[in-house]
């Protein structure tokens, strides 16, 4: 019986063409366009300099900022900036014969003012927002629990050496493949949209398919773990195309960890599909309410790690980051950069069982709601 | 005959609404039986109520002698259910979809297979088996509807409303198929809300309305349920009162009514009636063209039990 549902629930999903559109060619749509949309950052990247900037010191209420420009513009050559320290009228100048990409303004406040868009001044941008997010941790630290600061500095610390730890044989450290992990994130979540469609078919009050099956002598639990397999082994494969497009074709540098990449995204398809599940097994909501919140679910939590602004899971990781730790989207996102970035798998491993578990309690409540198998009312 | 299905005193309320109120029915072997009723009677929720997919109040349900639970696959696996919406998967052909369904029946892939042509030879859908069902026409859609609940053969097959919204080639062939499937040794029970099927095929009929059961009978015995007995329609141009008032004494006459130059007249028993209405119109010199007589249909015995027309 399971094998007989499975191959039939395989032919049918595949064959759903609005089906496939969002779980198969959206991501590898979207994709292209990240492509298509970074595909001067990342040309630029390869020919990456030091970015001249000019800093306006209006008093000396934020010294600091400018002692961690100059740390990042020595004569080395991995640093990141040249600064140049000048009054307003020399640096409007400058910028505007292009001498500088942007012009720091030092004071009670600390504004940035750039010409045009461009990879050197989103470099400008991030570096400044960054600076500000740390002060404002650390100030507040102060206010809460001073004796606490030492350690939210070696933690903040730690967090910028990690640069140093990089081993130039894994992924690139482009900011904009940030942009790719959260696709693949979210693609990963899309496959609720294959598992709702199938949980709205197996029941009796949502549609006459489901009353059909529900007349039918078979064990719903049978039935619905060969519709999760299904759904499972097609998304897996889809995540699998998704990433050798990405890599071979798109050429994007995720590096040379490829089977613990395949075993994350195994892991978040399975997420993707026990959430659709669960949703769909919610019991007294239409099939249009329920893909309503699964669409919701899905661009909320791939917006929050990070998909349209590569700075998000940065800003929640700072203002509520219990989030990150439970946004399956961000632990993704999350699991690429440390397989990326660090040499050991702990950070890995720990979102891992963190995704596996929050899949376990969706397919266990999804088996609750969907044991009973008379209903109210058709 | 042995009961297949009993139903007792069966109570299902959808919050104020009652729609099976202390419903009792009782189905034997080798029947077709038809719930006729007009939409909203409690058919559907009948069935629902006996295939466990509806919770009830109150009441017991029976099927092969052992009551009916969500988790009775062995009583499942004798049952076959037509819906009154067609369910089947638009990506699976034909063949797939029969198939499938027989599959959640029938393990062995060589007698499936068997089961499967035989079930789309029995509704003629040989020429469309590798079609997608978005394909279909809305009548052989119904034919694959039901090919995907007869397939593997089950003892008892309720149909609810199986014709709705079909053309009359594809109804016959699905009324013939359903004699076919009687005489081949299954039970059927068949809801409806036209009279005309149900008066053509089933062999013991019950009339519902608002939950109850009003009357249960072959169509013999219920016609014999009314006082009607005849239908008696004439073309007159003209009539008096006073020869309307003398009609409806004539001998097992009930009722007469003249409205649009026709006059109809209902008979209670009684020979020759309509002799005796035409000798009265000749006697008095009253000029008459096309003249009709019939034998009651189930709506007369539904307007007679119910007060209203079976289709509204």
């Amino acid at each position: 019986m399971f094998f007989h549902t499975l191959k039939y629930s395989l032919k049918s999903t595949v064959r759903t063409k609005e089906i496939t559109f969002w779980t198969l060619l959206f991501p590898f749509v979207l994709g292209t366009l990240f492509f298509l949309a970074f595909g001067n950052a990342f040309e630029s990247t390869e020919v990456f300099s030091k970015i001249p900037v000019a800093v306006v010191e209006t008093d000396n209420k934020n010294s600091a900022f400018s002692e961690i420009l100059k740390s990042f513009s020595t004569e080395a050559e991995d640093s990141l900036f040249v600064t140049t320290f000048t009054d307003e009228k020399y640096a409007k100048q400058s910028l505007k014969n292009n001498d500088v990409t942007g012009i720091f303004f030092v004071g009670d406040e600390i504004t940035l003012t750039v010409k045009e868009d461009g990879l050197y001044q989103t470099v400008l941008k991030v570096f400044l927002e960054q600076y500000q997010q740390t002060e404002n941790t650390i100030n507040e630290i102060i206010s809460v629990n001073p004796s606490g600061v030492q350690s939210a500095i070696n933690v903040l610390s730690n967090d910028t050496n990690y640069y140093n730890f990089v081993d130039t044989a894994r992924g690139a450290m482009d900011p904009y493949v940030q942009y790719f992990y959260a696709l693949i994130a979210m693609s990963c979540l899309y496959a609720c949209f294959l598992s709702l469609d199938r949980t709205v078919k197996l029941q009796a009050d949502l549609s006459p398919l489901g009353q059909r099956r529900g007349v039918a002598p078979t064990r719903k639990l049978t039935v619905i773990a060969s519709e999760f397999m299904s759904c499972l082994l097609i998304q897996f494969l889809v995540e699998c195309a998704l990433l050798i497009y990405l890599t071979v074709i798109l050429k994007i540098d995720f590096g040379n960890r490829i089977p613990q990449m395949l075993l994350l995204m195994f892991f978040g398809s399975a997420f993707g599909v026990a959430l659709g599940v669960f949703i769909g097994a919610i019991p007294r909501i239409s099939e249009g309410v329920k893909t309503g919140i699964s669409t919701s679910v899905c661009m909320i939590l791939s917006f929050c790690s990070g998909l349209m602004f590569s700075g998000m899971r940065l800003l929640i990781e700072h203002t509520f980051p219990i989030f990150n730790r439970l946004n399956p989207a961000a632990l993704i996102v999350d699991s690429f950069y440390a397989l990326n970035v660090f040499d050991t798998y702990e950070r890995f491993a720990t979102n891992m069982i963190t995704l596996a578990f929050m899949t376990l309690i969706l397919c266990v409540a999804s088996v609750f709601m969907t044991r009973r198998n008379k209903y109210a009312s058709l | 005959m042995a009961a297949i299905v009993e139903i007792e005193n069966l109570v299902k309320r959808y919050k104020e609404l009652v729609a099976l109120d202390h419903f009792n029915l009782e189905i034997n072997e080798g029947e077709i039986f038809g719930l006729l009723g007009p939409n909203g009677s409690g058919k559907t929720t009948t069935i629902n109520c006996l295939l466990s997919l509806l919770t009830y109040d109150k009441g017991t349900i029976r099927v092969f002698g052992k009551q009916m639970k969500p988790d009775s696959y062995a009583l499942k696996h004798d049952i076959g259910v037509v819906m009154q919406n067609v369910a089947v998967f638009d990506e699976l052909t034909v063949w797939e979809n029969i198939d499938f369904f027989c599959g959640l029946y029938i393990k062995d892939k060589k007698e499936r297979k068997k089961l499967v042509n035989e079930a789309i030879e029995f509704v003629g859908l040989e020429e469309f088996s590798k079609m997608n069902p978005k394909k279909l026409s809305g009548g052989l859609l119904r034919r694959l509807n039901i090919a995907c609940g007869i397939a593997h053969k089950p003892k008892l097959i309720i149909m609810d409303e199986p014709t709705v919204a079909v053309d009359p080639q594809s109804r016959n062939k699905i009324l013939e198929g359903i004699q076919q499937l009687n005489r081949d040794g299954a039970t059927v029970i068949y809801t409806s809300h036209y009279m005309e099927e149900v008066e053509q095929i089933c062999t013991r009929i019950a009339i519902m309305d608002r939950g109850k059961n009003l009357a249960i009978g072959t169509k013999e015995e219920l016609k014999q349920m009314i006082k009607n007995s005849e239908n008696i329609s004439i073309e007159i141009p003209t009539l008096d009162d006073t020869h309307i008032e003398r009609i409806k004494e004539l001998n097992h006459v009930y009722s007469a009514v003249y409205q649009n130059n026709q006059l109809k007249i209902g008979c209670s028993g009684g020979k020759h009636n309509l002799m005796h209405v035409l000798n009265y119109l000749q006697e008095n010199n009253i000029s008459f063209g096309r003249v009709y007589s019939e034998l009651p249909t189930l709506n007369d015995v539904f307007l007679e039990i119910t007060g209203k027309e079976l289709r509204d």
